[in-house]
């Protein structure tokens, strides 16, 4: 009995420690579960961007073809059926609302452009005209951004797939709506971008 | 019960961790840069002169502008495309600093016989597509083509080089002939390029933050770990800054 205050200040301690210990392991878990949140969401918005940079210049390249195009009727001034698939092909993209449609338009788009590039082969002045080269090149730089670009975009994909499916992630992921996302895969046909060659 | 609870607390502070970190690497089999930075020339065909003078004049530039040129010569580029294996270079090494990506990388595959000029994101305004591929036909193929590596390399470097200089609007301190690099036909172009700029504007505005996705993951994490170009001191070594790329360049065959 004597001891018995000490005993009970003791227990209190013990107590104060354990619900300290059990507060402190809460406020870790939120710090946990918030920094995990604000990790998903700049990885989810990595991809959106990732994805409008796609777009960007799939936009680039559409825009890059009217001047194009006038440099090669100046030299093939009979290909009219090229000129006006281009021409729709162009104003679908520019009037495209969602992936879906970027990427049917994006597929008449190439298919047209192939054809086009075929046609330049026949014109071997038209292939050594300094405007043309520049364009070309400017084409050909385009192709290789927009590579780029789908490249970063199901890298950003698969990054942001993988975080979702990690654990703590994984536990509230589907909770705040963080679903999968997907991957940019080339239309059947489309993998073959037109090849811009100076051969 | 001490005990357990701390021992709760470490292990799950350990997972956390564990499952927050992010392992940032890049691919194996790509050449790490040498300390001169500007010219790796891996398949040893530019002699030793011209590596010397390509080195001094991409330092000199560095110094003036903090733009970054680097010439590389690989035997083989293997399955990749020239211009992948030039921008996986250009974007591992950081060519350029982050805040610009104001890197350009110059490749040249022996085995393909391929060039090609790849253009960090800040300079794709006076570097575009059509301008690299120019100065690849005007100045390297006619060299690269005759087996002159050396030459062909050297004299796209400057040109290169003279672009960047004019458009930080700098007088060059070292002297190389930049004069016979100007472009005199650049007016020609601007009405043609006008739009390709507008565009890039539009770009800049609205895609800013964009461009170095990778980045942005590893941001919160190791926050500020890319330093602007800097100088690594002693024996003249020069390092990478962060710059990214986004496949802008062009490329020839010869």
């Amino acid at each position: 009995m004597k001891y018995a205050p000490g005993n009970n200040a003791m227990k209190k301690k013990g107590l104060l420690i354990g619900i300290g210990a059990v507060v402190l392991v809460i406020v870790v878990l939120i710090a946990a579960v918030a920094s995990t949140y604000n990790g998903l969401v700049s990885k989810r918005e990595s991809v959106d961007n990732a994805g409008a940079q796609i777009q960007t210049y799939l936009q680039r390249r559409a825009d890059l073809i009217p001047n194009l195009v006038e440099t090669v009727k100046g030299y093939a001034s009979h290909e009219e059926d090229i000129y006006t698939d281009l021409a729709e092909a162009r104003a679908k993209l520019n009037s495209a609302s969602n992936a879906q449609e970027y990427t049917e338009a994006d597929q008449s788009f190439e298919s047209a452009l192939s054809r086009l590039l075929v046609v330049v082969e026949n014109y071997p002045d038209l292939k050594a005209n300094e405007n043309f080269i520049y364009l070309q090149d400017e084409l050909a730089g385009t192709e290789n951004r927009i590579a780029t670009a789908r490249k970063d975009y199901n890298d950003a994909v698969a990054e942001y797939n993988k975080a979702i499916k990690k654990f703590p992630a994984v536990i509230f992921a589907g909770m705040f709506g963080f679903e999968q996302a997907d991957y940019f895969e080339a239309a059947d046909g489309a993998e073959e971008v037109p090849t811009v060659s100076f051969e | 019960m001490k005990k357990i609870i701390s021992m709760i607390v470490l292990l799950a502070a350990a997972v956390w961790l564990a499952a927050g970190s992010v392992v940032c690497s890049f691919a194996a089999d790509f050449p790490k840069p040498q300390t001169g930075f500007f010219v790796n020339d891996f398949a040893d065909v530019i002699d030793a002169g011209t590596e010397d003078e390509l080195m001094s004049i991409g330092a000199s530039l560095y110094k003036q502008t903090t733009a970054q040129v680097a010439v590389v010569t690989v035997d083989t580029i293997g399955d990749y495309s020239v211009e992948e294996y030039a921008l996986e270079l250009g974007r591992s090494w950081g060519v350029g600093t982050e805040k610009s990506n104001n890197g350009v990388v110059i490749l040249l595959a022996v085995s393909e016989r391929q060039v090609t000029i790849q253009v960090g994101y800040g300079l794709e305004g006076c570097l575009p597509d059509g301008k690299t591929g120019r100065i690849l036909d005007e100045f390297a193929v006619p060299y690269l083509s005759e087996d002159d590596f050396s030459t062909g390399l050297a004299e796209a470097y400057k040109a290169v080089v003279t672009v960047i200089y004019e458009e930080y609007g700098v007088t060059p301190e070292i002297e190389y002939g930049a004069e016979n690099y100007a472009q005199s036909s650049q007016s020609d172009y601007l009405g043609m390029a006008a739009p390709v700029i507008i565009i890039l504007i539009l770009i800049l505005l609205f895609g800013g933050g964009r461009r170095r996705g990778r980045h942005i993951f590893i941001g919160p994490f190791f926050g500020g770990g890319f330093h602007g170009g800097s100088f690594r001191g002693g024996g003249g070594g020069f390092s990478g800054g962060g710059g990214s790329f986004g496949g802008g360049g062009a490329s020839r065959g010869f």
